[in-house]
């Protein structure tokens, strides 16, 4: 396989084929499938799922800008 | 009869170049000045048709003028060069105290060059140093004191008529050489009687994520350094829920915005009125957010809970101090065990709050101040409070002015209300100097007790500390030593390698880069480090810096690859930095779990991966993801084609079958992608 299509927006999940012969690495999947294990296909794609997840932390990065500035709430204290 | 209102400067401190091209300093200048616009409206339902000049905008057109422009004038003079450009019969400056010394110097040269217009100032500011200012600045020709909505049209209508001012209330103005004040203007009892803000005059709102309206006026406490009740008087008082909500379907069918500032000192002084408030809200289908203001005594779980439910998202808790001995002294006698509760109901309401704390009042030791910062950083330790630490200023007309005033003192940078920028224009101060009962606001309060540069550094550290290490300070606190005595130990250190002496040199200093590399080997070095979860966020403020010190390859030798593309297998795939994983051996969520539960215990080691993404405020949010995640992040590091990726990918992930493993792969290159994780690009041919 020489190239494949990545595309981020595809409705339904997954969705790849190669340029070169169309479907290749779909193929790949359609093929376990053919052979009677759609199971697989299923946890696979499950198992993957959760690996893809991200969590937000309650931590944030200082960012590395070269000068910080505080402006206080003008409203509350400045009379 | 032309008239112009013109806003009160707010972000005039910022001169620098740093830092007038500051997002934060840009943004906050973007606050529509609701008492300009209010009056604007008041006259446009007369025969008048003012028109507004914002002295921001002003600020930033002469900020970003040709150098030659900047060569040629002060920022004084194009300000009054730009006002005068719209000729006006009346020019009405609003006033803040922070930003007087700047406007009176404006109107001085605005009266320069339109000698024969009227000079009226209103606002806070001119309100309790109305009869001084007059006395001493001849150019100002009248100022209205206190709520203007009826007095303003009273007194345009004397001047386009008789002249005869001794009707209208709140005046103060010359006559011959004498100074004379009329009795204070009446309050607005019936606040829906106001008209809706003039936004119509302005570009505030376009495009706008929130928008302040007025709640209400008047506070009915009296704590002794507070100038709202000069203003206001001390006539609690609250626009009906109905008008409110009114306003606020008006804004958002206007201009789209859903999320409101309900301006009011003390909102929550009238409960029933607050449940009053909560109902409609609630019962609209509006779905408006908005944040207000209250006292930590008049709210508890219940009504904090109703708040929610009607949209607040936010509130302000002005707590001041966190000893009981100064709650006293300044008349505000807040319970500061009740405070801690509502701070901490507050977030678990899921609201967020701000907790404002002041330190250096004449009568506060060490043990006052240790006390405030033990609420400083009780509110740190909730993930949605934001602790502020203020250094007293004397505003005129307060009670502790008033005790004090033959005790102030010029010392430079003073407190961050009157002062926030790094440097002070030496016109203003020149001003500042020679009228202290004008200005005092500058000044420094006695201090019985403690020291004043310590405490001034100690501002300076710890707002710039909780704002860029706000876990590690908590973890400091919790585990090592309480944050006064920490900082003591810190500039003890900082003192000794280099001696900062200048306030304005020492407010520089800690808003530099230099100061956080500073501080991180400053901790990595002192026995704070043997405590285990000091160690880690150490350590992840350590890779932070690293990451962030890797700058991005010159965009204009490579192709930007977006959305469904094709992707050869020999292509070179790297992220923004080339590596913005961070890999840690803790989890950074179980340490924070820890510090905000008050539990010390020591860090699991495991293998944990992070990514850096910008949140919609402009932070740098820290996010987990999965070892396969940032396996391939690792691992596309801008040398590797992407079947050297797959193969290293493939080497380190065991816990997929091997026939599974390009399949998986794909799948996660499509996903780090589309989440902005991954910058796939490539060389331009």
């Amino acid at each position: 396989m020489d190239s494949f299509i990545i595309a981020p927006k595809s409705p339904g999940g997954l969705y790849m084929e190669s340029s070169d012969a169309n479907g290749r690495i779909l193929k790949i999947i359609l093929n376990r499938t053919d052979k009677g294990k759609p199971a697989t296909n299923d946890e696979v794609r499950r198992a993957i799922d959760q690996k893809l997840s991200m969590e937000k932390t309650e931590l944030f990065a200082d960012d590395q800008c070269d000068l910080v500035i505080f402006v206080q709430n003008e409203g509350w204290h400045k009379k | 009869m032309g008239i112009a209102l013109i806003s009160a400067p707010t972000v005039t401190d910022f001169g620098s170049l740093e830092e007038i091209h500051n997002i934060q300093v840009r943004a906050s200048a973007s606050e529509p000045p609701l008492g300009i616009l209010t009056l604007a409206a008041v006259l446009e339902e007369t025969q008048w048709a003012p028109f507004i000049i914002d002295l921001n905008q002003t600020f930033f057109d002469f900020a970003d003028a040709p150098q030659s422009v900047r060569r040629q004038a002060e920022f004084v003079d194009f300000a009054a060069s730009t006002i005068a450009r719209n000729a006006a019969d009346v020019y009405g400056f609003s006033t803040i105290c922070s930003s007087y010394p700047l406007t009176i110097r404006i109107a001085g040269a605005l009266k320069a060059i339109r000698p024969s217009s009227v000079i009226v100032f209103g606002g806070p500011q001119a309100s309790v140093v109305a009869a001084e200012t007059l006395r001493h600045f001849p150019d100002i020709d009248y100022i209205i004191r206190g709520e203007a909505d009826d007095s303003l049209r009273m007194f345009l209508h004397e001047l386009g008529c008789s002249g005869n001012f001794i009707q209208v209330p709140g005046l103060t103005y010359r006559d011959g050489s004498e100074v004379r004040q009329n009795a204070n203007s009446p309050v607005v009892k019936d606040l829906d009687a106001i008209p809706f803000p003039a936004y119509h005059l302005t570009t505030y709102l376009v495009g706008a994520s929130s928008a302040s309206l007025e709640l209400g006026r008047g506070c009915p406490y009296a704590c002794t350094f507070c100038s709202t009740n000069d203003f206001f008087r001390r006539r609690f008082r609250l626009r009906s829920p109905n008008r409110v909500l009114c306003d606020m379907r008006r804004i958002h069918t206007q201009y789209k915005i859903s999320r409101f500032t309900l301006v009011h000192d003390m909102f929550t002084a009238d409960r029933k009125r607050v449940v009053e408030f909560c109902d409609v809200m609630e019962n609209s289908s509006d779905g408006f957010t908005w944040s207000c203001s209250a006292r930590t005594d008049s709210v508890d779980d219940g009504l904090l809970n109703q708040m929610w439910r009607a949209g607040c998202r936010g509130i302000f808790y002005g707590v001041e101090t966190g000893s009981q001995r100064i709650q006293k002294i300044i008349n505000k006698n807040l319970d500061i065990d009740r405070a801690k509760q509502v701070i901490t109901s507050t977030e678990r309401q899921g609201i967020d709050s701000i907790v404002s704390l002041i330190s250096g009042f004449p009568e506060e030791t060490w043990e006052d101040l240790r006390e405030t910062l033990s609420v400083f950083m009780y509110s740190a330790r909730h993930p949605h409070s934001e602790p502020q630490l203020n250094i007293l200023a004397p505003l005129a007309g307060t009670p502790i002015h008033e005790v004090h005033k033959e005790q102030m003192t010029l010392e430079g940078l003073c407190s961050d209300m009157s002062h926030q920028g790094k440097s002070q224009d030496p016109k203003n101060n020149d001003l500042i100097r020679a009228h202290p009962k004008i200005f005092p606001n500058f000044y420094s309060l006695p201090l019985r007790n403690l020291d004043r540069d310590a405490l001034f550094e100690l501002h300076e550290f710890l707002m710039i500390t909780a704002k860029r290490f706000k876990w590690l300070l908590v973890a400091i606190n919790e585990a090592y030593a309480h944050i006064l005595d920490f900082f003591l130990e810190w500039r003890h250190d900082r003192s000794s390698r280099f001696p900062l002496t200048e306030w304005s040199a020492i407010r520089h200093y800690y808003r530099t880069p230099a100061f956080r590399s500073d501080l991180l080997i400053f901790i990595r070095n002192s026995p704070a480090c043997s405590v285990d979860s000091i160690d880690a966020l150490v350590t992840f403020h350590e890779k932070v810096g690293v990451l962030s010190s890797l700058r991005q390859p010159d965009d204009r030798d490579y192709e930007s690859v977006q959305g469904t593309v094709h992707l050869a297998w020999n292509e070179i795939p790297f992220s923004k930095y080339h590596s913005p994983v961070l890999e840690l051996d803790f989890d950074i969520q179980e340490i924070i779990e820890d510090l905000k539960a008050g539990v010390q215990r020591a860090v699991r080691r495991s293998p944990h991966f992070y990514v850096l993404l910008n949140s919609q405020d402009g932070e740098l949010s820290v996010n987990r993801v999965s070892d396969w995640i940032g396996i391939l992040l690792r691992e596309c590091d801008g040398r590797k084609n992407l079947v050297e990726v797959l193969k290293e990918w493939s080497e380190q992930v065991t816990d997929v079958e091997d026939e599974n493993k390009e399949y998986a792969f794909v799948r996660l290159l499509e996903t780090v992608s589309e989440r902005n994780l991954l910058a796939l690009r490539r060389p331009r041919l």
